[in-house]
């Protein structure tokens, strides 16, 4: 990965971990600024630039360092569900990502105050017995660029002394060396985003194949490691029930489908400024030929007949040709 | 038509040399036209290009497409290395300003950033150097008015120098016929364009006494679909219109409701084979004159829509009611899904 300008910020300039960060990027010119605010966001930067001059911020998170989902965000609207941000961006390009609308800027942030992240995560399951989800990945890939950072061994030490806690690291990566030299945890799942080969090649650009990710799966498997599986987003095309029985087919080749903890459903979605954006981005895009409008909350997504059928579609197949208990499954923002 | 913007007549001068220019009536600014293009002389800053752009996109409305020709100083010691020294600005930022304008063409990947004064201090020109490679003094406002007049705009800089201290203005401004030189040259190679096709377009497709605006922008939306689906949305249109208009069942914008309709079903044939069936599973029941399929509604839902003012009336719609069933609506529609 190259990116065409680092930028650090002052007070981390001498932490270790952003001496290890520099050293992997083995780019030792780097810009120092008071904060990455300074320059992050402070102009609107088109998405694309992402592709060519995509620039990189060593920072510290400041503010909420944990944040409350939202509702329908997880397995079950009676847990509590966090998400807590450890970066900005992603370095993969899917089409659909809310992120083209969300900042105004694609350049990256690593925030490297992870000590003050699990610190602001222990105090929350300290006070809080009943069982806490914290979900990393809201506004990146969890274990992309992992290889740079190698934080989850420290989330990984703080969520073994909290067994009611879980830990949820999502991603579309195949960059999984890290954590498979680390013990796994009951209560840490890496959960996986899985699309129909087809959909992965033409709309999750730069991201991992599916192939890889399945092989990726298998090993955190073997190793351990507790898996979950986001078929989200789901799109709808002519070949859909072929295009899936093809999926869960290689699924089922290198994974035990009955181990996976949960799988979430979702359906493709886009707030009305990020509809815009991918209006805007991917004008040739195969996903505005389908049948979005506008919907109950104001966001566009498929009418709700699609939806159901959609998401009935493949609950039933994984429940009856997979034997997947039906209580593992949810529908995500539905 | 092309309006070409210099921020210095002498920046220009080869375009006078060449052409006949005559100076056009607009408000305060310099502006010039020629049978083939227009030509404006900004002044330098941001608000100067600001003013003599506004006044003359909202004056001259047969502008198509809005070029700004030069000069930008490099903001990083690296770009020493950069061979071109005549390029085309991708992203315009501002010195003070939030928003960015991208140019409509850019192949480019250099933006520049537009400096509320000369960049003549190295410590300016670092700062500006976090967002942009590239630095001028008007380029932004000129892209900021093309896209709030929703003009094509492009632009293009010649390299002059490394912005700052050393930064010799007269020496920049004892160059500029040579700069006008290539201008004019790299000018000869972009065709401009000269009519709006778009707009073409619409009024060809979409016949006034049949279509209202409204009418218009429900179709646009479906004919995007079509054409993501790769079919030819304006042989599809024609061939539909033909079809209404031989029918003679519809007038005025009965015909272009008729179309929108049929577009429609082109589009979504799942959806529209859907509510036929629905709107056949009601005619059958007797109660299409009561009930009403809210296609459009996020979960498929129902709207009674009939008057009563006796009780026995509502009696009699209630007992009509009693035959609808929910379970055979959703097996209709999982047919249809199936189909």
């Amino acid at each position: 990965m190259k990116f065409s300008q680092v930028f650090v910020e002052k007070k981390i300039e001498k932490n270790p971990l952003t001496h290890k960060v520099l050293k992997k990027l083995q780019n030792p010119n780097y810009t120092v600024i008071d904060s990455y605010e300074d320059v992050f966001q402070k102009k609107k930067k088109p998405y694309l630039h992402k592709r060519t001059s995509l620039q990189l911020f060593l920072a510290e998170k400041k503010g909420e360092l944990i944040k409350k989902a939202p509702p329908a965000y997880g397995m079950s609207d009676q847990e509590n569900h966090y998400y807590f941000i450890h970066s900005y961006n992603c370095i993969f390009e899917c089409e659909y990502c809310y992120l083209q609308g969300h900042f105004n800027s694609p350049d990256i942030v690593l925030f490297l105050n992870h000590q003050e992240i699990i610190t602001a995560i222990s105090k929350k399951l300290a006070n809080t017995p009943e069982k806490t989800w914290f979900h990393a990945g809201e506004f990146s890939d969890s274990l992309a660029l992992n290889h740079l950072t190698q934080e989850w061994s420290l989330y990984f030490d703080c969520f073994s002394k909290y067994p009611h806690g879980i830990l949820e690291l999502r991603t579309k990566s195949a960059n999984i060396a890290h954590l498979l030299k680390l013990k796994p945890l009951k209560n840490a799942m890496v959960t996986f985003s899985l699309s129909p080969e087809k959909q992965v090649q033409s709309y999750d650009h730069q991201t991992s194949p599916l192939k890889a990710r399945i092989i990726a799966m298998e090993k955190l498997q073997n190793h351990g490691h507790p898996l979950g599986v986001h078929f989200d987003p789901l799109i709808i095309t002519e070949n859909f029930e072929q295009e899936i029985s093809a999926l869960f087919k290689m699924m089922e080749k290198h994974l035990s489908l009955t181990s996976i903890s949960y799988y979430s459903l979702g359906v493709v979605r886009f707030t009305p400024e990020v509809f815009r954006s991918f209006q805007k981005n991917y004008p040739d895009s195969s996903i505005l030929s389908s049948p979005l409008q506008k919907s109950f909350d104001g966001k566009i997504r498929y009418p709700y007949l699609l939806r159901k059928f959609l998401l009935e579609k493949i609950e039933e197949k994984l429940c009856k040709n997979y034997d997947v208990d039906k209580s593992k499954i949810y529908w995500c923002m539905e | 038509m092309d309006l070409l913007v210099f921020a210095h007549r002498l920046e220009a001068q080869c375009f006078f040399d060449k052409h006949h220019l005559t100076r056009e009536e607009c408000h305060f600014t310099e502006l010039y036209k020629s049978p083939h293009f227009y030509l404006l002389i900004c002044g330098e800053g941001l608000q100067k290009a600001s003013e003599s752009m506004i006044a003359t996109l909202s004056t001259q409305t047969e502008i198509s497409r809005v070029i700004n020709y030069g000069v930008a100083g490099f903001l990083k010691p690296e770009m020493f290395n950069v061979p071109p020294s005549f390029l085309e600005v991708r992203c315009h930022y501002s010195e003070n300003h939030f928003h960015s304008y991208q140019n409509a063409e850019a192949n480019s990947e250099f933006d520049c950033i537009s400096a509320h004064e000369r960049v003549l201090k190295k410590e300016y020109a670092k700062r500006l150097s976090l967002f942009a490679p590239l630095a001028d003094r008007e380029s932004w406002a000129i892209a900021r008015a093309s896209s709030l007049f929703k003009k094509d705009f492009r632009s293009f800089k010649y390299l002059s120098d490394f912005a700052d201290e050393s930064t010799d203005c007269e020496d920049i401004k004892s160059q500029s016929s040579v700069f006008s030189q290539i201008f004019y040259k790299e000018y000869q190679k972009i065709k401009p364009k000269t009519t709006d096709s778009q707009e073409v377009e619409t009024s060809e497709i979409f016949p006034s006494r049949y279509f209202s605006h409204g009418l218009i922008q429900q179709s646009q939306k479906v004919l995007l679909v079509l054409k993501n689906k790769k079919l030819n949305a304006s042989e599809i249109i024609s061939e539909i219109l033909e079809r209404v208009l031989a029918s003679k069942k519809f007038y005025g914008r009965g015909v272009g409701r008729e179309v929108l309709k049929e577009l429609k079903r082109a589009a979504f044939p799942q959806s529209m084979h859907i509510e036929d069936h629905i709107k056949e599973f009601l005619k059958e029941k007797n109660l299409h004159t009561i009930l009403r399929y809210l296609s459009n509604h996020p979960q498929h839902a129902f709207k009674i829509e009939t008057p009563f003012n006796t009780t026995e009336e509502l009696q009699d719609i209630l007992k009509k009611l009693s035959v609808f069933s929910c379970e055979e609506i959703d097996a209709l529609i999982e047919k249809g899904l199936s189909q």
